[in-house]
């Protein structure tokens, strides 16, 4: 069959039933919409746990004492396995490197009469070295030496941001699952009104003798534009509420191209098995395959 | 035998034993053996219920029978995988009391759909259809909609629709059924000129007037069984 025809007929099929494609398309894109939310947030997450343990690097707070002749507290650190770099940070310099981290929310820190921070020790860790094991180990041992009065290796929080990456693919992989059976459920359903609406079409194509390929097209593609269609809009929603949320908030990470790849390619495939679907049952319905049974 | 391939001779249509029944025991058709050689016009005559329309359903593969053998065009129906019925299909026109024609489309449209549909070489499309127009007088026709015409114009355009493909066989299911006497007989006319020209023809009617007058072959059927064959 031409491709220009084909098209012509795929029109034609839409054209139809063009309410409830229309409709269709919204909900698709919708869901699609909301996979792609979970999807940046789960991208984000995964970059920010992997930026915390690529920083490992140990706070170990200090007595007064101890800061004032640090020498031989930082030799002994410095001699730890996997320790590549210690330095001393007074107080004052602590305090401006938090004023330097707040940026503009500096308000409640004019309002302290005295600075609250300790002298530390700043502990940099080999990148190689920094496995949660061997950061406890760390932390432990800089724990016990005489001067040193708690130490923080931001171990918790980078377990907890992986609990919370661990639950959010979870999350993913259900949402994934729910708008996959309800992309298919909706092309689907608009596929078999469309087949519906052009039976007589079907007949005279079958009565003529057009292949089944030749009969199937048209609702096939279809079903393929229906859920491409829904999933370039769903990224084109996607992309508009980035734009909202940067202006608000720091820059999350957009990787677009994954991103529209991701709606575009899902939109299509699952839009390609709805139709699919429907059309088998189109076939089961309509060909007397073998002798009847007596 | 592929079903595009015409056998150099022997019967068009070929039935030994056919029967059909339907919901388990209902006979619409008992034991039906008949011979159809090429260029033969065949009526196929019968009451309402009589299996006439069963019959056809037969012989362009919409239906199987329960027992005996059924061959057309030199194809046994009975053993035809699914994927060869759209070749057996395009070497038949079939045309139905109804019209069968889609609304929303133009004559010269469902033409084009006709042949669209079944692959036929896009550069041809436009003469086949103007010289088939011709031929039925429908040429000033050609972007009218179905309902602009008269029933027998529609029923023109449907054999215009059959013809169209150049089929070896043509299968008319009570085509004057819808028609007034004068458009019957310029139907009936082209059946015969289109039989004429080498086009075998088994029509179906329940016209006995219609059937006996035309002086050719007659099948009758009467509660699926043929109860005469004459002429």
């Amino acid at each position: 069959m031409k491709a220009s025809y084909l098209l012509r007929e795929t029109g034609r099929t839409i054209a139809r039933s063009r309410g409830s494609f229309v409709l269709a398309g919204a909900v698709q894109t919708v869901c699609l919409f909301l996979l792609s939310i979970f999807v940046l947030l789960t991208f984000n997450l995964s970059a920010l746990v992997a930026a915390a343990g690529r920083r490992a690097e140990l706070y170990a707070f200090l007595s007064e004492e101890a800061a004032t002749a640090p020498g031989p507290l930082l030799e002994r650190v410095a001699a730890l396995d996997g320790i590549t770099a210690v330095r001393l940070v007074p107080p004052d310099s602590a305090l401006s490197e938090f004023r330097a981290d707040l940026g503009s929310d500096t308000l409640l820190l004019g309002a302290l009469e005295a600075n609250p921070l300790p002298p530390s020790l700043r502990v940099a860790v080999a990148p190689d070295a920094a496995t949660a094991e061997a950061v406890a180990d760390i932390e432990r041992k800089l724990a016990l030496m005489p001067g040193v009065t708690e130490v923080w290796s931001g171990r918790e929080i980078i377990a907890q941001l992986n609990r919370a990456l661990r639950a959010l693919i979870a999350a993913d992989a259900l949402i994934l699952t729910i708008v996959s059976l309800s992309v298919i459920f909706i092309v689907f359903q608009t596929v078999q009104t469309s087949i519906a609406a052009r039976s007589q079409e079907i007949e005279i194509m079958s009565l003529v003798g057009a292949t089944r390929s030749a009969i199937r097209l048209p609702f096939l593609l279809q079903g393929a534009l229906q859920g491409l269609a829904g999933g370039i809009f769903a990224f084109a929603a996607t992309l508009l509420l980035h734009r909202i949320v940067v202006s608000a908030v720091p820059a999350p990470l957009f990787p677009a191209p994954a991103l529209a790849a991701l709606d575009a390619g899902l939109g299509l495939l699952l839009g390609l098995v709805g139709s699919l679907l429907a059309l088998n049952r189109l076939t089961e319905a309509r060909t007397p395959a073998t002798r009847p049974a007596r | 035998m592929s079903p595009e391939e015409t056998p150099a001779s022997g019967p068009v249509i070929e039935l030994v034993g056919v029967s059909r029944y339907y919901g388990g025991d209902w006979p619409a058709l008992t034991d039906i053996s008949l011979t159809v050689n090429r260029g033969d016009f065949l009526f196929l005559l019968g009451a309402t219920g009589a299996g006439k329309t069963t019959l056809l359903r037969l012989l362009y593969r919409h239906d199987l029978p329960d027992s005996g053998e059924l061959r057309v065009l030199g194809n046994d129906l009975c053993a035809m995988p699914e994927r060869d019925v759209p070749g057996l299909r395009r070497r038949i026109g079939i045309i139905f009391q109804d019209f069968k024609l889609l609304r929303d489309r133009t004559i010269y449209e469902n033409l084009e759909f006709a042949l669209m549909a079944t692959d036929c070489q896009p550069d041809t499309i436009a003469a086949r259809i103007q010289e088939i127009l011709s031929r039925l007088g429908l040429v000033h026709k050609r972007d009218c909609y179905p309902l602009q015409l008269s029933g027998g114009e529609q029923q023109k355009a449907s054999i215009a629709r059959a013809l169209v493909k150049s089929p070896d066989l043509i299968l008319a299911d009570e085509p004057t059924g819808n028609i007034d006497p004068k458009a019957s007989d310029d139907i009936l006319n082209i059946l015969k000129d289109v039989n004429y020209q080498g086009t075998t023809v088994v029509m179906a009617t329940h016209d006995a007037n219609l059937a006996h007058s035309s002086r050719r072959r007659c099948v009758t059927l009467d509660a699926g069984r043929i109860v005469s064959d004459e002429g």
